[in-house]
């Protein structure tokens, strides 16, 4: 009768369960990495679309650009609309404005609106993006009161230990109304 | 014949414990390719990403041209075009056929995935005088 393992089949176990553990352990490392990538990925790209689409829409939106308003500098981070207000219906309500500021807070873009009591735009301030690593507003005239087009060079950055940072430079150019 | 049984050695290991060691081996296989395939979707996303905002960019820019300074065809020089693999642009404003004061504009951004060519096209028209009423 035997009783207990033989020292061969105590190594062959410590062996076993050794691999198994490796194998194991590897696979859930590796799926972390690749679960960090893709989370930094999505959320680098999908920033820097977000932050890009909201500009865009609001810069045709806007009548004119300001070169200054209530604490903020037009300046190549900081985008100062001047957009005609609107009912609620959509219709432009006629010589009256909101002012839209789009500013950088650390790494975050935030679009700081100041409504017209009649429009049907809200006041408030809007985080558009976060990770926000390079933003370049330029103007093609330096008299903010002439400027017809607006370039948006705008950069979002994530690192994560062990990774390589994921990052995207997204540019666009959008056309104020100049009504 | 329970005795029997009880007292029977096994050799090698069951079907079943191969079937279900198979099974986990497998699953966990699985798994790791799928999260694979969703890295290189997502890399497909960023490349159409960047190529859609190369052709909006130099579209936007065309739509602010003058009807009569259109030119005919050109090549797109963009910054964003140098993160994605072989990336090239092009326009073309081509007279729309059987109008006159109408032009198509054609932007076209092209990059290669592996091998695969693929393409982001957008057009629009645009007509002497405006083409609103």
């Amino acid at each position: 009768m035997q009783a207990g393992f033989t020292l061969v089949e105590l190594i062959i176990v410590v062996f076993l369960v050794g691999a198994l553990a490796l194998v194991v352990g590897n696979m859930f490392l590796g799926q972390d990495k690749i679960y960090q990538t893709q989370r930094m990925e999505l959320g680098v790209t999908g920033d820097a679309r977000m932050a890009l689409d909201d500009i865009d829409a609001h810069v045709r939106a806007a009548d004119v650009l300001a070169s200054s308003y209530s604490g903020y500098t037009l300046g190549s981070q900081t985008l100062i609309l001047k957009l005609p207000a609107i009912n609620a219906s959509g219709q432009i309500i006629p010589a009256t404005f909101d002012y839209v500021v789009y500013a950088l807070s650390g790494a975050n873009l935030n679009r700081i609106t100041t409504a017209n009591a009649s429009s049907s735009r809200s006041s408030g301030t809007k985080r558009v993006a976060s990770r926000i690593s390079g933003l370049v507003f330029a103007y093609d005239n330096a008299d903010a009161s002439l400027v017809k087009y607006v370039t948006t060079d705008l950069t979002t950055a994530e690192s994560y230990a062990g990774i390589p940072t994921k990052s995207i430079t997204v540019s666009s150019k959008s056309k104020l109304r100049n009504n | 014949m329970y005795q029997v049984s009880r007292n029977t050695y096994q050799r090698g290991l069951s079907l079943m414990e191969v079937v279900i060691s198979m099974g986990v081996l497998i699953a966990l296989f699985a798994l790791y390719t799928a999260a694979l395939n969703t890295m290189a979707a997502s890399k497909k996303l960023r490349y159409q990403n960047l190529a859609y905002h190369v052709a909006n960019k130099k579209m936007e820019e065309l739509r602010g041209t003058a009807f009569g300074l259109l030119p005919s065809s050109g090549s797109i020089s963009d910054a964003m075009l140098s993160q994605i693999p072989s990336g090239d642009g092009s326009f073309a404003a081509a007279d729309y056929p059987a109008f006159s004061g109408l032009k198509e504009i054609t932007v076209t951004v092209t990059w290669t995935e592996g091998s695969t060519p693929k393409q982001v096209q957008l057009k629009t028209l645009a007509g002497s005088g405006g083409i609103n009423p």
